[in-house]
């Protein structure tokens, strides 16, 4: 379960543009590829039918899910495991797939029992490209490149993506639209907003994996907060500077921050800035525009300055997750929300180690500040390649329907903690905890090819489902939406990347104390002419 | 090497065939060598000239899925940053100029200096653990080695947790733009010096012992031997080294660079390398990207040509004889 990497990257790649992570719309002018495809616009997307939702309704949770996106959450495992692909999804057949993966490779097929039992319930010949995630945008490119594409994979937004879709992967209108997904119960088990990622050039072009609309919880180490004696719910900016000055020592090595763009996002929340994008009156302002971004990056220079942030924040290989288990760092902010499972995993050997969840209060203290809500809707979505028998497609969908097996169910249980006895131990709960056999198998990453919805639960720890889902509840209460989430836009899946490297490097500057705030507005002039604008046109071309 | 040879049947002159013969002669009296150079020739040609072919896509709007075939030509577009005046591309190539000079100027001699050090200890034990001890950060990868400077340099690391302990100042090297060249120097002095002297350990011991003797003799001392036998004696190794590192001057240490390029910001540190890969590879943009690449070595040919041109000037080897 660790996504938390995923939250790390994505900051590293940059802010609020890079929540679109996939989407669909329109580009005009992005075809290089075949004549005969129909446009990626908004008019031929809008006509595409969406795959029906059927929701499973074999297991009851403890605690709901809810209209504003909190998920549901379970304090233990449920004790019926009721089945729900009735049939073995292949015969034998060989799948190649490709995803990445954030833990270290598990052993082959050969040496790992969990793997060798998968392929034996699939029915299938699984063979699994694994590919570390932060090489992830390189292998896939040379992939292509090299014309070696597997029958399953991960995508990525890349340039020209309608057109390499086009091009080399299958167009899933005919097994999923509409009804025709009820053939494949757990993939119609994914709410709908998730498959809007999936539509280009008119029709459905892959399987989304779902997460869900917190996306990031801001982590704290209540321990800590108890040994300083300071409340783990500073309101507004005075009473956190306060808070992380009691809690930080340098002599004893420990400070109240980690990483800088964590506390970006968090004091970018807290002063009210845009999602990524905000729309002003049939206009879109990107965040780094506004007087609420400048107002952030100035209180960061503030809080840099005061010494309360770990002294290496700005290094590339920040060890964010090390420092927080050691206590380094009291404090996370702003990082992958399935982080919770690998923190609690983390600070397992230490009986002191205590893990909270902190919201943004407004600049002023005075309410909760607006949740930066979905800025990650889907981890990605998982394409198939163009096929000359259609057989073959429907054997893939049936693999995908079975690794997307709700939580609860006996796939379930298998696909996440593998065999009872070798990967995982039963408690008298009916919770399964992992073995260090298990934690080793089960890394394999098909959770990347194809998921169910998240639900909130750790195992052995039935308080947490209750501490996850209130603060779910807390946050998204009040939240803002990135109106181009699901919209595609050319230059940002071309250009943003290089060009928001460059925004951060002088922001960092800025915080530092190198440069004066002065210099931000040259910053966002050089980002408006060499990506900006551009994507703004592109996305208002959508709205 | 493999040799092409004219089989042609010769038509008239007589001249030529006795040179034809004594060609395809000497084919066979070498056949060995000729077989043992196959391979080696075989995979330079493949892995080496071969690949060479795919920089057309410098000249083409190229999308991977496309591929080369489909890609149109664009003629000298993806050259454009060599004249439109991009402000990031000039910062990347004045600082790699700089570290270039300064790493010449620095790192070059380093090996040599130790080279000489080693050379002139006695006991043969402390010698070979001495080396030993010199070349292990050469097989050490750059992640390692910017992690250790990190933990021992950083403004978290030792030095500075040990001052901050001790109520003394703290001492920022790590992250801080102005230091971030002479920084990047001591990491590779640090990392390959010991496994520079290698070449010039070997070329000492080939240094006639009787010309010290003889000079010991005629009354020279140390530093005159060193002077007048040992340097000469190098001069040939010296100047082929330096040519070879020339032909390598744009590129700085792309890895060692884009590892620590966050906490200092690019004006610092971006260099032609990591320039690529940021606006180039991440942006997608590749035949930018060859592009550059093919600059690179164009102009790195130019110079191991010139420098080589230099040496032969001055009566030297050089790289090649003439």
């Amino acid at each position: 379960m660790s996504e938390r990497a995923f939250g790390r990257r994505s900051f590293l790649v940059g802010t609020g543009g890079a929540a679109v992570l996939l989407g669909m719309g329109s580009v005009s002018g992005c075809g290089t590829g075949g004549a005969a495809r129909q446009a990626n616009t908004v008019a031929s997307n809008a006509k595409v039918v969406l795959p029906a939702y059927v929701p499973y309704a074999g297991i009851t949770p403890d605690l709901p899910a809810t209209a504003e996106g909190v998920e549901a959450a379970f304090r233990h495992f449920p004790k019926q495991r009721p089945k729900s692909v009735p049939e073995k999804p292949g015969n034998g057949e060989t799948i190649n797939g490709m995803s990445h993966i954030y833990l270290p490779v598990p052993p082959g097929v050969d040496r790992n029992s969990y793997w060798a039992g998968l392929n034996d319930r699939l029915g299938i010949d699984l063979k699994l490209q694994m590919v570390p995630a932060a090489d992830y945008e390189q292998k896939f490119a040379t992939t292509i490149a090299g014309n070696e594409l597997p029958d399953v994979m991960q995508l990525r937004p890349v340039s020209n993506l309608p057109a390499l879709l086009d091009r080399q992967f299958t167009r899933l209108d005919d097994y999923l639209a509409g009804d025709a997904i009820k053939k494949y119960p757990n993939l119609a088990n994914i709410p709908t907003q998730h498959w809007k990622a999936t539509v280009f050039n008119g029709g459905i072009y892959g399987i989304p994996i779902p997460r869900g609309a917190v996306s990031v919880y801001h982590f704290i180490r209540q321990d800590l907060f108890e040994a300083a004696g300071v409340s783990p719910e500073p309101k507004g900016l005075t009473e956190l500077t306060e808070t992380a000055k009691v809690l930080t020592d340098p002599k004893a090595r420990r400070w109240a921050f980690g990483h800088w763009n964590g506390v970006q996002q968090y004091l970018l929340m807290m002063n009210g800035a845009p999602n990524g994008w905000r729309a002003e009156g049939g206009r879109l302002v990107h965040q780094f525009e506004t007087e609420e971004h400048k107002q952030a990056i100035a209180d960061l220079a503030q809080l840099w300055s005061a010494g309360i942030m770990h002294p290496d924040a700005f290094s590339d290989q920040f060890p964010a997750a090390n420092l927080f288990a050691a206590g380094t760092v009291a404090v996370n902010f702003f990082d992958g929300y399935l982080g919770w499972n690998t923190y609690i995993q983390n600070g397992a050997s230490n009986p002191d180690f205590k893990l909270a969840l902190m919201p943004v209060y407004t600049r002023d203290g005075s309410e909760l500040a607006s949740w930066f809500r979905g800025y990650v809707t889907n981890v990605s979505i998982t394409g198939l390649k163009k096929q000359s028998d259609p057989k073959k497609i429907e054997l893939i969908l049936r693999m995908l329907n079975w690794l997307a097996a709700p939580f609860g169910t006996e796939e379930y249980v298998y696909r996440v903690f593998g065999e009872e006895g070798v990967d995982h131990t039963v408690n008298g709960d009916g919770d399964p905890t992992l073995t260090q056999t298990g934690l080793t198998n089960t890394a394999v990453p098909i959770r990347y090819l194809s998921d169910a919805p998240a639900v909130i639960y750790q195992p052995g720890r039935s308080q947490d489902a209750d501490v996850q889902h209130a603060y779910q509840t807390k946050v998204l209460a009040k939240s803002t939406l990135n109106p181009t989430v699901g919209l595609f836009s050319n230059t940002h899946a071309s250009k943003n990347t290089a060009v928001e490297k460059a925004f951060t490097n002088g922001v960092k500057e800025i915080v530092q104390g190198r440069k004066p705030i002065s210099t931000l507005d040259d910053l966002v002039k050089t980002w408006r002419s060499s990506a900006g604008d551009a994507m703004r046109k592109e996305y208002e071309g959508q709205l | 090497m493999a040799m092409i040879v004219d089989n042609r049947p010769t038509t008239g002159g007589t001249a030529a065939v006795p040179r034809a013969s004594r060609r395809f002669q000497r084919l066979r009296q070498d056949k060995l060598l000729v077989a043992l150079g196959v391979p080696g020739a075989t995979a330079l040609i493949l892995f080496q000239y071969l690949p060479l072919l795919g920089n057309i896509i410098a000249f083409q709007d190229y999308e991977p899925y496309l591929g080369i075939a489909e890609a149109p030509f664009v003629g000298l577009q993806n050259f454009s940053f060599l004249w439109d005046g991009n402000p990031a591309f000039l910062t990347a190539v004045a600082n790699t100029l700089i570290l270039t000079v300064v790493q010449t100027i620095f790192v070059f001699p380093v090996p040599l200096l130790l080279a000489l050090l080693l050379n002139s200890l006695a006991g043969e034990r402390l010698k070979r653990l001495l080396q030993s001890i010199l070349y292990l950060p050469h097989f050490l990868s750059w992640v390692i080695v910017v992690a250790i400077f990190q933990q021992m340099l950083g403004n978290a690391g030792m030095l500075n947790t040990f001052l901050v302990q001790n109520d003394l100042p703290m001492i920022e090297i790590i992250g801080v733009p102005e230091l971030f060249k002479a920084l990047l120097t001591s990491q590779v002095i640090w990392k390959d010096a010991g496994w520079g002297t290698i070449i010039f350990l070997a070329a000492l011991a080939q240094i006639n012992q009787e010309q010290y003797e003889a000079s010991a003799v005629d009354g020279a001392n140390g530093r005159q031997r060193l002077w007048h036998i040992t340097l000469p004696s190098l001069k040939g190794i010296i100047i082929l080294l330096l040519i070879l590192r020339l032909g390598d001057s744009l590129s700085v240490g792309f890895e060692q660079i884009i590892l620590q390029q966050g906490p200092v910001g690019a004006e610092a540190s971006e260099v032609l390398d990591t320039w690529v890969y940021n606006y180039g590879i991440v942006g997608g943009d590749w035949g930018m990207a060859t592009a550059a690449g093919l600059v690179k070595s164009v102009v790195g040919v130019l110079i191991v040509i010139g420098a080589n041109k230099l040496a032969h000037m001055f009566g030297e080897q050089g790289v090649y004889q003439k």
